[in-house]
């Protein structure tokens, strides 16, 4: 008796759990599972929950009738808005209705929103002190920001978007984005709280089952794109590896955002920049040598690359998505540690030789993986680039230590790294694109 | 008491073969005459001459008499119930005072128990809205005003529109001894106007019920919204009074919630974005709302063409969005007359209405 008595409260325990599973499995669609969607940690518009919504619930974006109780919830805006959102999609690179919520201060979410730079959540730099969407939005020089306006532009008439659409829509899908990490703001993302914030614009739907997330599924990696991606190091550690702070250095952990962002930073569209008044470098990530290309000769590179040509990077590499202090995007901890100082500029004053634009500070990029002076010898200062260009202890200088007027402004002088000849920058010879007298890739 | 008990079997009788006939006009799709007083019912069932018998008044009669075209109780007084039944004697019962086991398709009053927040709150229940005091949306600032919401009326749903005074009932008079049901296409008078809203066409379903896919009203609906900046979308002047011109239960609804439902209020035409949740749109045939194909009592659609008896499928593409999409009528268990928990969605876990035409935003 007790026998029967166990087994049929384990059988029904079992189904029990069985439908637990079923009925999770069949309501967990792409929002629920979405951080808007989240129950815990999702969207939470003030003014709404005080009504007694959900979290989470359609009604923290979407105001059915841009009214409850006979009056328009906060924010009032007078009138309302497309898409039925509680703020005017989008009006500006600062103001918008992601920006009404993604401010750590201000917010219509109580509390309002922590969300980190990539260097923090993936580089594991976390003195980074940028702790929002908005705030990340609002780099101007010297630093960068990703110009929401130009995408607006872009996307206009792309993949079905239209001139009303939202340009963080271009990478976000609001219905589907998972937290990177979820619901831990104040830590760098692991292998277990890691999400997939993005969604490839040329995917775009407003079907949220076609238009899925981007990095998730196999064939989404950057081990998908290469064989030969080579993870960077997180801060402060070298045996720790972006994005998601594991041992893990292939890539098979990290979204393919090569394809990702080359759905518009491609040979074929032309992106012109506000920012820069111009427009952009067009990207063939199977031309370059920090992408698909090899290198030839030899290449002197700083672990965890260490000096093995062919290797291949991701532009989250370098580049933050959304803002940063130094121009173009251009990530303030790069490959374990800070840069050495601030990039103000990206453009070169003078790129004819004899170069009298010395302005190197794009090499503190450059030095967190390409080997500077120091360190082929710590007797040199950093971010001093002689080796590289003009000595065989890098295995492959291109250019012999001659003719020094020929190129530095300054003229020549003693050879070694105490040489007192003055800089090149760098972008002269090196930026996406870039080629030698002979065709030969530079960049 | 002997002929009182051949007159109960002679009434089982004939209720039971009034069941049979209830059942086969269900069957066949076709519907009956339910709404309209059958004949044989005895006038004295509902009208009284002098408001007054053996110098007191009957036991079912409304306590607050004499009510209008001497009837013995007013709208609520004969469509309501101690009971949990819906529908008792073929009159549907749309306020129970304790909960319903089946509410008809409009909802049920008794969910304004809960929370004034739960339906319409007409004054013939008894429990006013204690936060709006006006119709929410509407075009005209106070042309309802505080704890004026009737039944039927000008200011209530039901019945002719052109009453200013009284309760409403006389708004509805001989509607019910002429009321058509089934397929009401030309909704040209109150008695063939759907569920006697004036100038609305519609199918009724003969049971007043949406239980499923294939047993429901079908709701007539138009491709693009009421154009309420235009006087004569909602008034006819003379007789007729207030209705909508385009006949469609939306457009109802926009004759007091115009600023929600009408092309201004969406957004100013009929095509995305739009500024509110649109009605009287066509449900798109692609993306996300091609999913739904098979009719959903959750969230039903209205027709643009009424069909001649409730239809299980949803053509995207042809078929419309309506206000009774995602509210009931009357009242309904749940914040702002929700046909489903949205206000809890998504922590109650359940099913998100929306879903059924979002159907990519579970």
């Amino acid at each position: 008796m007790r026998v029967v008595i166990k087994y049929t409260f384990l059988v029904i325990v079992a189904i029990a759990i069985g439908l637990g599973v079923y009925v999770l499995s069949v309501k967990a669609g792409p929002y629920i599972s979405s951080s808007h969607g989240n129950t815990t940690y999702g969207v939470n518009r003030s003014s709404i929950s005080a009504l007694g919504y959900s979290r989470g619930n359609c009604a923290h974006c979407h105001e059915q009738h841009a009214s409850i109780n006979g009056s328009e919830p906060a924010p009032s805006s007078g009138a309302p808005s497309n898409y039925a959102l509680f703020y005017d999609n989008y009006v500006s690179q600062t103001d918008g209705v992601c920006f009404q919520c993604h401010t750590d201060t201000g917010s219509y979410q109580t509390g309002g929103l922590v969300n980190r730079s990539y260097s923090y959540r993936a580089g594991g730099w976390t003195t980074d002190t940028l702790n929002d969407i908005l705030e990340a939005f609002s780099f101007t020089a010297p630093g960068s920001s990703h110009n929401l306006d130009d995408i607006k532009t872009f996307i206009d008439g792309r993949w079905g978007y239209t001139a009303t659409s939202n340009p963080c829509v271009a990478c976000h899908n609001p219905h589907a984005a998972t937290g990177d990490p979820a619901n831990a703001p104040n830590s760098p993302k692991s292998s277990t709280t890691r999400g997939y914030p993005i969604a490839r614009p040329s995917q775009h739907s407003k079907d949220t089952n076609a238009w899925g997330l981007w990095g998730d599924d196999p064939g989404e990696k950057m081990r998908d794109y290469t064989l030969d991606y080579q993870a960077p190091y997180r801060y402060g550690s070298t045996t720790q590896y972006e994005p998601d702070g594991s041992t893990t250095q292939d890539g098979s952990n990290l979204t393919d955002f090569v394809t990702f962002c080359t759905d518009c930073h491609n040979t074929v569209d032309t992106i012109y920049s506000t920012t820069l008044a111009r427009n952009l470098r067009t990207i063939d990530w199977t031309q370059e040598k920090h992408g698909l290309i090899d290198g030839n000769g030899a290449v002197s590179t700083d672990p965890p690359y260490d000096s093995v040509i062919g290797k291949v990077l991701a532009c989250t590499d370098c580049h933050e998505p959304h803002g940063s202090p130094n121009q173009v995007l251009i990530r303030a901890e790069v490959n374990g540690d800070v840069l050495g100082g601030t990039i103000t500029t990206i453009e070169s004053t003078d790129c004819t030789p004899p170069y009298s634009d010395t302005n190197k500070e794009i090499a503190y990029l450059c030095q967190r993986c390409h080997m500077d002076d120091y360190d082929f010898n710590n007797l040199c200062p950093p971010n001093r680039w002689y080796y590289v260009h003009h000595s065989s202890a890098s295995g492959d200088p291109p250019y012999w230590a001659s003719s020094c007027g020929s190129c530095h402004a300054s003229g020549g002088g003693p050879r070694g790294c105490d040489a007192s000849v003055s800089s090149i920058n760098c972008n002269c010879c090196h930026y996406h694109g870039s080629t030698d007298g002979s065709g030969n890739q530079t960049f | 008491m002997h002929i009182f008990s051949l007159r109960m079997q002679r009434e089982t009788i004939i209720g039971f073969f009034c069941s049979i006939l209830l059942c086969l006009s269900f069957l066949s799709g076709i519907g009956i005459v339910l709404a309209k007083i059958p004949d044989g019912i005895p006038c004295s069932n509902c009208h009284t001459m002098h408001y007054s018998q053996n110098g007191t008044i009957a036991s079912w009669w409304g306590a607050s008499g004499p009510y209008e075209v001497l009837l013995v109780n007013d709208c609520i007084g004969c469509h309501s119930s101690t009971t949990a039944s819906t529908i008792i004697n073929f009159t549907p019962i749309v306020y129970n005072t304790v909960a319903p086991t089946e509410p008809l398709a409009g909802g049920n009053f008794y969910y304004l128990s809960a929370s004034d927040a739960n339906g319409h709150n007409v004054i013939e229940i008894g429990n006013p809205d204690d936060v709006l005091l006006s119709p929410p949306g509407a075009v005209h600032a106070g042309q309802i005003g505080e704890n004026e919401l009737t039944c039927a009326g000008n200011n209530g749903c039901h019945g002719v529109r052109n009453f200013s005074q009284s309760i409403g009932i006389i708004s509805i008079k001989g509607s019910h001894h002429t009321n058509l049901t089934g397929k009401l296409d030309i909704a040209d008078q109150l008695y063939n106007s759907y569920r006697l809203l004036n100038g609305v066409k519609g199918f009724e379903a003969a049971d007043w019920k949406n239980i499923d896919s294939n047993n429901h009203n079908e709701y007539f609906g138009n491709t693009s919204p009421l154009d309420t900046s235009n006087c004569s979308a909602c008034h006819f002047g003379g007789d007729i009074g207030v209705k909508p011109a385009n006949q469609t239960i939306s457009g109802f609804c926009a004759t007091c919630h115009g600023n929600f439902h009408s092309v201004s209020g969406v957004g100013g035409d009929n095509l995305s974005p739009f500024t509110r949740h649109p009605t009287d749109v066509v449900l798109p045939s692609t993306g996300e709302y091609s999913a739904y194909t098979v009719y959903d009592v959750t969230a039903p659609v209205a027709r643009t063409t009424l069909p001649n008896a409730p239809s299980s499928t949803v053509t995207p593409g042809t078929d419309v969005v309506m206000c009774l999409s995602c509210h009931m009528s009357h009242a309904s268990p749940y914040y702002k007359m929700m046909r489903w928990d949205y206000r809890g969605w998504p922590a109650n876990g359940l099913t998100n209405g929306c879903n059924v035409c979002h159907s990519s935003k579970n």
